[in-house]
């Protein structure tokens, strides 16, 4: 049976807040850049477009919660659909979901450091005295792509040596976040928010159907990044109880922060003010606030230029994370499943996928803006295709392995009879089919809306999958048939390991009731 | 610059506030670890899907339906309400024994009521057999009980035994967990039965 390669494994070292802030990494930026985009398309029902996008989300945030803390392993939404639909389908996933974790890397450092660029002009440093011409590309702005490949080198650098020193900046950086953005969302509507002029925005500038599906796409942005959660899980203590309380506090702070900006930034600016600014929606909102006003621009690069950085870093973690457990279960080829013998870390796909973010970044130097657009379609695609197949391997995984415990459960289940020979009860989720229509619903959208997305989207999948397909036939292994696997063993050393006693004895428990009925293996 | 104070915006940010500190806080309150060895254990406790219960006129065999719930109600085990009707070999098994049969409804409303306070799914029975603990052990072996909980009379007992000769007998061949509850002397004597 093909097992994961038991040369190294990975330590467990992420916290309570550490994992929270892994998620608020990915999720915590996209606000600072989705609220223009959103606020551009959706007009006057941009509130409206983030409360839809957020009910998607909060049912995809349920889905990740109950799967994340039944298999804390690295993975995340590629795992679980290896798991439940086998190998093609989990190499699908976790090409759609790299897809967005490398762009994660290479949008949030050109964000990054634009942000940071705020403060040159103080400096006597005119960024746009080093655009120059390279060849066929014109208007690269030097300065800039050398800033943005230095903070990808100086996190690839931080990630490479262990995940507790990249897990310290994510805590430490995120406070400052967090506390920043309760700052700017308090003295807003304390001091300056006009419920009236978002009241006649909404009666008076409601978008039409196309540009209200358009920013509701646009908004689902602003919520991807839970996935960040599980793909740590694997290096997370305690991961069974920790990752539920994680997983939903941060759906709900995400939940909170994009309601409260969108509904904030509409009582104090017309929509189309939010809309000219799509790089700083949240230093325009937060100059119009007194008291803070005088300092919010630079207040507000400052917390976005961290923001971003944290979110780019996440995006380092999580591609290499994903690919690690990829080539752990022979999705991609097992040199990348090596851990470093020191650092505990998957040092190799760190490496290889932050370089792809690395070309990825000068391509969009190279190409100007198009290609920031391009990358923003993608990883809209990349997100909501990831999401619709994690939907469809929670309802199997009910049905294949009822006998792994779930500490979290989705809510609101109809109760299946058992099967005659007394095995468990099925518990069919009803939300997880809602998710399911909500997210197909999206990713609709946004191969109706975004005429790159839906193109260049499903190329990198096929490219992937075209991969893959060498890979496998070159390993003499079968590439569109699952391999069998031990999953029961696997799932018992995954508890042992975490420390999660409680569930390992359930789980031994259900094992043992099913081997008296003379069960097989899932 | 003059600052104006707006109430709508006072209250969104106070209801921001105290939802983000609540959020946290829950957070962050994870439950305690346990050892291997205490989560097998209890694990053990938590695996009791049906409790058996043998009921009648007494104050003690309510206690031991209350004990019972109690083991049942964090994994909403079946409580099994069993009464005994206790045919004299004089009579044929099926012989209608209408006031005993009363008495045993009676008893058995009684645990029933007890599990409800419980919001526990139960089931009465009532089982005529030559001896009681014929009948509370058929029906622990029909039902697959995980776990049978006898309260002891002490009027039952007799004359220097520990255990009734019922309770001996179903300790002494049930294939089950057999829990006995032997109250402290005085703790429910003084208190009348509910039948």
């Amino acid at each position: 049976m093909a097992q994961p390669e038991e040369a190294g494994a990975l330590r467990r070292d992420v916290t309570v807040w550490g994992s929270f802030m892994w998620g608020y990494a990915d999720v915590g930026a996209d606000i600072y850049t989705a609220l223009g985009l959103v606020a551009g398309a959706a007009m006057g029902a941009t509130p409206v477009a983030f409360a839809v996008a957020g009910i998607v989300y909060l049912l995809v945030g349920l889905a990740y919660t109950e799967l994340a803390s039944s298999y804390p392993v690295a993975g995340g939404g590629q795992y679980f659909t290896l798991r439940g639909l086998g190998d093609v389908w989990g190499f699908v996933c976790g090409a759609a979901l790299l897809l967005d974790y490398t762009i994660d890397i290479s949008l949030f450092a050109v964000s990054s450091s634009g942000y940071f660029n705020f403060f040159l002009p103080a400096l006597g440093v005119n960024i746009h005295a080093f655009v120059v011409s390279i060849g066929p590309f014109v208007g690269v702005n030097v300065l800039w792509m050398t800033e943005t490949l230095v903070i990808i080198a100086f996190l690839i650098a931080i990630n490479y040596v262990g995940i507790r020193i990249s897990s310290r900046i994510n805590e430490v950086l995120g406070v400052v976040a967090i506390l920043g953005q309760v700052v700017i969302v308090v003295f807003g509507f304390v001091f300056a928010w006009d419920p009236n002029l978002m009241l006649l925005q909404m009666r008076l500038q409601f978008p039409d159907m196309h540009n209200f599906m358009y920013g509701s796409s646009l908004a689902i942005i602003s919520f991807v990044g839970l996935e960040s959660i599980s793909q740590v899980s694997q290096e997370t203590r305690r991961p069974a109880t920790i990752v539920p309380r994680t997983s939903i506090s941060l759906v709900l702070n995400v939940l909170i922060f994009a309601l409260a900006f969108s509904v904030l930034g509409m009582g104090l600016l017309p929509w189309q003010v939010l809309g000219a600014h799509p790089g700083d929606p949240i230093a325009i909102v937060a100059q119009r606030i007194p008291i803070i006003g005088a300092i919010a621009a630079p207040m507000t690069a400052l917390i976005g230029g961290v923001i971003v950085l944290i979110s780019s870093n996440s995006g380092v973690m999580s591609a290499s994370r994903l690919t690690y457990s990829m080539s752990t279960f022979h999705l991609l080829p097992e040199w990348f499943s090596a851990v470093h013998p020191r650092y505990h870390t998957p040092h190799r796909t760190i490496i290889v996928f932050s370089g792809v973010a690395v070309v990825q970044a000068i391509l969009a130097f190279l190409t100007g803006e198009g290609a920031m657009n391009t990358l923003a379609n993608m990883y809209a695609f990349g997100a909501t295709f990831g999401y619709l197949l994690v939907f469809i391997s929670l309802i199997v995984l009910r049905f294949k392995d009822p006998y792994t415990p779930r500490p979290y459960r989705m809510p609101i289940n109809i109760a299946l009879k058992a099967k005659d020979d007394g095995g468990p009860q099925v518990a069919f989720p009803i939300l997880a089919v809602i998710g399911f229509l909500g997210v197909g619903t999206i990713l609709f959208e946004v191969i109706l809306t975004h005429a790159i997305g839906r193109i260049a989207g499903p190329a990198w999948v096929i490219a992937m999958l075209i991969l893959y397909y060498i890979y496998r036939r070159r390993a003499g292994l079968p590439p569109w048939r699952a391999l069998p696997r031990d999953w029961e063993s696997q799932q018992r050393k995954t508890l042992r390991e975490a420390e999660e006693y409680e569930l390992l004895a359930e789980y031994e428990a259900a094992l043992e009731d099913k081997a008296a009925r003379g069960g097989r293996a899932t | 610059m003059a600052l104006h104070v707006r109430l709508l915006g006072t209250i969104i940010s106070v209801v921001f506030l105290v939802l983000l500190t609540l959020v946290f806080r829950w957070m962050f309150r994870v439950p305690r670890q346990l050892p291997y060895e205490v989560a097998k254990i209890r694990r053990t406790v938590n695996q009791l899907r049906t409790l058996v219960v043998p009921v009648v006129a007494a104050m003690s065999s309510e206690r031991a339906v209350e004990l019972a719930c109690r083991l049942a109600e964090p994994q909403q085990a079946q409580i099994i309400l069993v009464h005994v009707l206790e045919v004299p070999l004089s009579l044929p098994l099926d012989a209608a024994m209408p006031v005993q049969r009363a008495a045993g409804d009676a008893s058995i409303s009684v645990g029933v009521t007890i599990c409800e306070t419980h919001e526990l799914p139960c089931e009465g029975v009532i089982v005529p057999a030559r001896s009681a603990w014929e009948g509370i052990l058929r029906v622990a072996r029909e039902r697959h009980a995980d776990l049978i909980v006898l309260g002891l009379d002490a009027k039952m007992r007799r004359p220097g035994e520990e255990l009734s000769r019922n309770v001996a007998q179903v300790v002494r061949r049930a294939s089950c967990e057999v829990l006995v509850d032997r109250p402290a002397a005085g703790t429910i004597e003084e208190v009348p039965s509910a039948t």
